[in-house]
């Protein structure tokens, strides 16, 4: 038995003798600033939902094996947030004490860009909204200061954290009303069961100052708002079941409905919004809606065969894209040139966002449901 | 065929006249559709969580603020249901689950008085639940000590 193993490791070590030692440890850093053909994809890895990632890649490489830039987990549906002024990114995650099961603690973790490490850790209330992925269960307020929590236990409120501090400063009450729509200055709206939206303003230490409410503006029962918007120059923009769109101006005390428009009227072949994104902006503030025919109720989850560029000053749809395949989620890079959107097959289709055409698919990157994308800032 | 289905939709017309049987599904089913995600079957409440209403409900009824509040909660209050059909589930809630902890003068909700509450919606439903439940137990020391163990749901 001994001689056996030594007569091998004796082999081994001879062949070894002829490679030329590579050096080891060679670890890169990426640039702090993204180039702006960089995308960000966070996978929810639905059927394990533990063992999430948030994935960087290059949208405009050819090189499968080189596009891949990095990865880090995040546990059960992680929620992201992209930082708008430092280069970092945070997500918003559960862990269970035996894994799936046991005591629960939810984290708000923050990454550091260049590195993909994460730099530290905020322990949250174990209250967040397990829930599909959206761009408003985490948000920031005041610059980036305030971090803003959706929780769901199923009463629904909202946990502030001081980032500089980086500690829970508060939890305000947001009864009937979900998600964070951030406002400009120190303050959140949110979207009510009502059909109203309410607005919280913020005093300097992260507690309620004011709370108010719109009047009602939308019906849940003859046409839904969908809590999926893009919000572009302080003004959110909501996409409706039936396929109107919702404008709230977020850029004043108080939320404010600033009027809603059809993007289906005259239009044949029963087009609806759906999807999980759903909607996204450019850096002119034209939207990007994603678009399924023959849509009914219960199609609003449905994947997007188009996908509409609506101008908001004409209140127009400019132009319709068509998808080579069906997509679930879009999103467009920082320079506008590149419009992503993750398949029915779960790979992202790259397109020039001018032309519509299909560059590129990405494939094979360690994925599993990439629902949602981001351009990096 | 056709007349003897006409006649089983005539008798379960006359059965739905007769009592009030018809209402207590509409309400039942309400229940199941609107309320049930979160309270549970037989409304028994996710301890920490949602509040059990079987066997407490009732007591909201002894104060005049309870009795709006239990109308302006999120879960009731912006329900997508009318307001004649909130008031049949309360009443069906409140008789089949509560019937002990009511008053003897309880008086069913109406319609009309369902649109007064409804539209304030609650702004801070645990405080204002827990200033409700200690004036109940305050001006009625009979029921403090049964108030006391469910205070915090
Ligand atoms: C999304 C979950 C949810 C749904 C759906 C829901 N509730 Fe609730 N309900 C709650 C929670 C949580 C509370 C505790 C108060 C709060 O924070 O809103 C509550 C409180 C209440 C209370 C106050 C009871 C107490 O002891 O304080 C009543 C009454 C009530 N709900 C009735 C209803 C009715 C009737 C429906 C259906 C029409 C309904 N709820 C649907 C979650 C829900």
């Amino acid at each position: 038995m001994n001689k056996f193993v030594y007569g091998f490791l004796f082999l081994a070590s001879a062949a070894l003798a002829e490679l030329k030692p590579e050096p080891l440890m060679r670890i890169e850093n990426l640039p702090e600033k993204y180039p702006p053909h960089w995308i960000i994809a966070v996978d929810a890895a639905f059927f394990h939902m533990s063992n999430g990632k948030v994935i960087v890649l290059d949208a405009n490489s050819d090189n499968a094996a080189t596009r891949y830039k990095g990865m880090f987990n995040g546990s059960f549906i992680p929620q992201f947030y992209q930082g708008k002024f430092e280069s970092k990114m945070y997500i918003i995650e559960t862990y269970h004490s035996r894994g799936n099961r046991g005591e629960r603690t939810d984290v708000l973790t923050t990454y550091d860009k260049a590195n993909l490490q994460p730099i530290s850790e905020v322990i949250l209330p174990p209250k967040r909204a397990s829930s599909m992925p959206t761009n408003f269960h985490l948000q920031m307020v005041e610059d980036d200061k305030f971090a803003l929590v959706y929780n769901f236990t199923p009463a629904q409120s909202v946990t502030v954290v001081n980032m500089q501090k980086q500690e829970v400063v508060g939890e305000i009450p947001t009864p009937g009303c979900a998600l964070v729509y951030p406002m400009a200055g120190r303050a959140f709206a949110s979207l009510c069961a009502d059909g109203s939206m309410m607005s919280v303003q913020l005093d300097g230490n992260g507690g309620q100052l004011s709370s108010a409410r719109t009047e009602k503006f939308f019906n849940a029962d003859t046409d839904p708002i969908m809590e999926k918007a893009v919000i572009h120059d302080n003004v959110a923009y909501f996409p409706t079941f039936h396929g109107r769109i919702v404008a709230i101006d977020l850029s004043g005390d108080e939320a404010k409905p600033v009027g809603d428009w059809s993007i289906v009227e005259g239009v044949e072949g029963g087009w609806r919004p759906g999807g999980i994104s759903v909607i996204t902006a450019d850096s002119e503030g034209d939207l990007y809606v994603m678009m399924h025919p023959d849509g009914t109720e219960g199609t609003h989850k449905y994947p997007a065969s188009e996908v509409w560029q609506i101008d908001t000053e004409n209140r127009s749809v400019r132009r319709r894209i068509e998808m080579a395949l069906p997509v679930l989620t879009i999103a467009v890079t920082r320079d506008d040139e590149l419009l992503v959107g993750t398949t029915i097959e779960m790979n992202i289709d790259v397109y020039n966002r001018a032309s519509g055409s299909l560059l590129r698919t990405l494939s094979d990157f360690g994925q599993e449901t990439p629902f949602m994308l981001h351009g990096a800032n | 065929m056709a007349r003897l289905t006409g006649c089983f939709i005539g008798f379960l017309l006359a059965a739905a006249f007769s009592s009030a049987s018809a209402d207590e599904n509409r309400a039942r089913i309400n229940y199941l559709i609107h309320c049930q995600g979160c309270h549970l079957p037989e409304a028994a409440g996710v301890p920490g969580h949602v509040p059990r209403m079987h066997g407490f409900l009732g007591y909201f009824q002894h104060s005049e603020r309870g009795r709006k509040f239990i109308m302006q909660v999120p879960g009731a209050a912006t329900a997508s249901l009318s307001d004649a059909h909130l008031a049949e589930l309360m009443n069906w809630l409140l008789t089949a689950y509560s019937a002990d902890e009511l008053p003897a003068d309880f008086k069913p909700y109406t319609k009309l008085e369902v649109s007064e509450y409804r539209p304030h919606l609650e702004k801070d439903p645990d405080n204002t639940r827990a200033e409700i439940l200690s004036d109940i137990a305050r001006t009625l020391p009979a029921l403090a000590k049964q108030l006391k163990v469910d205070d915090g749901y």
